[in-house]
């Protein structure tokens, strides 16, 4: 029976099911033994107990399959500025809106809040600022595109209410402004 | 009697990698494949080499683009190679001067070796606005060019307009050779009947090439139909990044030529199989997918969306709070196209259109939140007839365009075409960064990705296997399976032992 490489990895497929086992094979000419879970107290394989086994040239295989072999794993990375991770809805501050005179700045749609218009640059504003009714201060992001949100009133920005590359909810308050 | 030839042209590196595996194609996946790609015989060979797939490669992959793009001019050394152009570097970044673009398609060129260029010249009126400048330029560098003629079926784009397109290219621009491009997969076998003879008619012999998706389905039989019609060449992938959204398998296409008594130009069979045991094994190890021919679905005729993006669409929608609501999402993409007059459904048209979709079924009431896009198409920014401006609905654009938004929108508008009217100069746009002292190329990834903070983390490339390691491949294998704690394996003299604490 030919026994190569692949086979060994079909293998690995199968039992992938299988929790706390030992299979071993013996075709004559290849030996294989994978423990999966826990190493039972006769589970020593072919070549001895595991806490005995010498493998120096295993390890040396691996770290070498780290460092060179092994491609990078594209689907694993996060990506970073324009797919943020989705978290909760923004802190809406229930009752900020209602604190005496502001005016709250609200996403009317689910979307994500960017306070920038792109990582490198600088927030559209800062709490503080004065903004006029037409001031872009933040853009919320459908699907790839993007919708720039202007504070609409008049005023000095009092509070920023929602955190930038996150999920917000339609409804949800943006910003808070004292108008002047 | 000389039998007629059709010509392959192959996509896999750079179309068939954005319809099947989101362009997560890196160096060490490229540095395995592209010798032997070259081996084949293909026409042309596509190169992923544009600024979408730049920062791809620098955000997702920390890979330097240069150096990607050096591979393909040191792999590529029988078979000629052809990137896409476009007015700007980036579709959806700033404008730049022309002067500024021109320099980027001398860079691309120089660094990848590519001997074409192509670009679009119907999704935003490219023909009016940039082809009198952009085609110019490209002569100057002593390329060749092939105009993309894109299909897509509506009221107003009869075999007619295509005839007349085909015409003013002919005689205002003599192309190289022309795509037929049928993005959306959209092509029918009856339309092919009576569109290709159209377009060849006025074509006045300049090869015209098939660059088909497989939404629809029909691929196979539209690619049979137009070698049975006499086309000039078919843009082929190599599975399995063939089938699928992607382009017909040129093993499929090879098969289908013998069968029509026709000849081909793919001489090297091995290496093409030889490409597709790497990739198929790439595959595998990364969970990417493995193009298959989809399933008729009658959808693709109304909302235009291929199956491969509902998938997509059906996460993103369950982001937004509206996950049970695709249908629903849908069905307002039909009413959209319909209010928009009909856009040409390529990217950028068809995200806008499908995102706004999904914002009037979240607010639960149409166009009560608009995107910028969308009144920026109401503006022109995306082109005028190609666009479906002078058909939108009048009432819909008012409402677009007395959005608070508008006045921004327009005066950026303006100031983008300002920017892209003016020669200027490279120099200038590095003085405004204050990047005078950086090389050429450094300069242009700074422009591109916006500033150096990703830049920074890029990474010598991981290299990739060949399939011919095995061990490598064991070890890969076994870092999916984190809960076997022992794997010993003995052959002849050989000994394996891996323990995991």
């Amino acid at each position: 029976m030919s026994f190569e490489i692949d086979d060994v990895m079909e293998v690995l497929k199968i039992i992938r099911e299988c929790k706390d086992a030992e299979l071993h094979i013996d075709t004559g000419d290849m030996k294989l033994s994978v423990t999966r879970g826990k190493v039972s107290s006769s589970g020593a394989g072919f070549f001895g107990p595991a806490s005995t086994a010498p493998s120096p040239v295993p390890v040396a295989a691996v770290a070498a399959a780290d460092s060179v072999e092994a491609p990078a794993a594209p689907v694993a990375r996060p990506p970073k500025a324009d797919q943020p991770a989705p978290t909760p809805k923004a802190e809406v501050a229930a009752d900020s809106a209602s604190e005496e005179g502001l005016v709250p700045v609200t996403a009317n749609v689910t979307s994500v809040f960017y306070r920038k218009p792109s990582p490198e640059e600088p927030a559209f504003v800062e709490v503080g600022d004065t903004v006029e009714e037409d001031t872009v201060i933040c853009l919320l992001e459908v699907m790839k595109c993007y919708r720039q949100v202007m504070a609409g009133t008049r005023g000095v920005v009092q509070k920023i209410c929602a955190e930038s590359n996150h999920l917000v909810e339609q409804g949800s308050v943006l910003f808070l402004i004292r108008p002047l | 009697m000389t039998k007629k030839k059709v010509l392959f042209s192959d996509m896999t590196l750079r179309d068939g990698s954005q319809s099947l595996w989101a362009m997560k194609m890196t160096y060490g996946m490229h540095q395995v494949v592209a010798s032997e790609i070259d081996q084949a015989g293909f026409d042309y060979v596509d190169l992923p080499v544009n600024a979408v797939n730049f920062k791809m490669w620098v955000r997702f992959f920390q890979e330097d683009p240069w150096l990607i793009s050096q591979q393909f001019k040191e792999k590529f050394t029988r078979t000629k190679t052809m990137f896409p152009v476009l007015e700007r570097i980036d579709l959806l970044g700033e404008a730049e001067p022309r002067a500024v673009v021109k320099r980027w398609y001398d860079l691309l060129v120089e660094s990848a070796g590519a001997t074409r260029h192509y670009m679009m010249c119907n999704s935003r009126n490219e023909l009016d606005r940039y082809y009198p400048w952009v085609i110019p330029a490209v002569r100057e560098r002593g390329l060749e060019f092939s105009p993309c003629i894109c299909f897509y079926p509506s009221p107003r784009t009869t075999d007619e307009y295509y005839a007349n397109l085909t015409r003013r290219l002919v005689e205002e621009y003599q192309p190289d050779q022309l795509w037929l491009k049928d993005a959306g997969g959209l092509l029918s076998l009856d339309r092919i009947r009576t569109l290709l003879p159209a377009i060849q008619k006025e074509a006045k012999g300049i090869p015209i090439e098939l660059h088909t998706h497989g939404m629809s389905t029909y691929q196979g039989l539209v690619v049979v139909e137009a070698m049975k019609m006499g086309i000039d060449g078919v843009h082929t992938c190599i599975p399995p990044l063939a089938s699928g959204s992607s382009h017909v398998s040129v093993f499929n296409a090879m098969h289908n030529a013998r069968m029509l008594g026709l000849d081909h130009n793919i001489t090297n069979v091995e290496a093409l199989e030889v490409v597709e045991e790497r990739l198929m094994r790439i595959a595998e190890l990364e969970d990417l997918p493995i193009g298959k021919p989809l399933e008729y679905d009658h959808g693709v005729y109304s909302h235009q969306i291929p199956g491969g993006v509902i998938s997509n669409l059906k996460s993103q929608l369950t982001q937004l709070g509206i996950g049970d609501k695709l249908d629903e999402v849908l069905d307002e993409v039909v009413r959209i196209i319909e209010d928009l007059g009909h856009p040409i459904m390529i990217t950028p048209a068809s995200q806008f259109i499908v995102s706004q979709a999904a914002v009037n079924v979240a607010t639960g009431e149409r166009y009560k939140a608009v995107l910028d896009s969308m009144i920026e198409t109401a503006l022109g920014v995306w082109g005028w007839e190609d666009a479906g401006v002078p058909w939108m609905d009048p009432n819909i654009r008012d409402r677009f365009l007395s959005q608070p938004n508008t006045r921004l929108l327009r005066k950026k508008y303006e100031r983008t075409k300002e920017i892209g009217e003016q020669e200027g100069s490279v120099e200038e746009l590095r003085k405004q960064y204050g990047l005078t002292g950086v090389s050429e190329k450094e300069f242009f990834m700074h422009h591109v990705m916006n500033g150096d903070a990703e830049l920074k983390k890029i990474q010598p490339p991981k290299t990739y296997y060949t399939g011919k390691e095995p061990l490598a491949l064991l070890l890969k294998e076994l870092s999916k399976h984190q809960d076997v704690s022992r794997l010993q394996l003995r052959k002849g003299n050989s000994v394996f032992d891996f323990r995991r604490n």
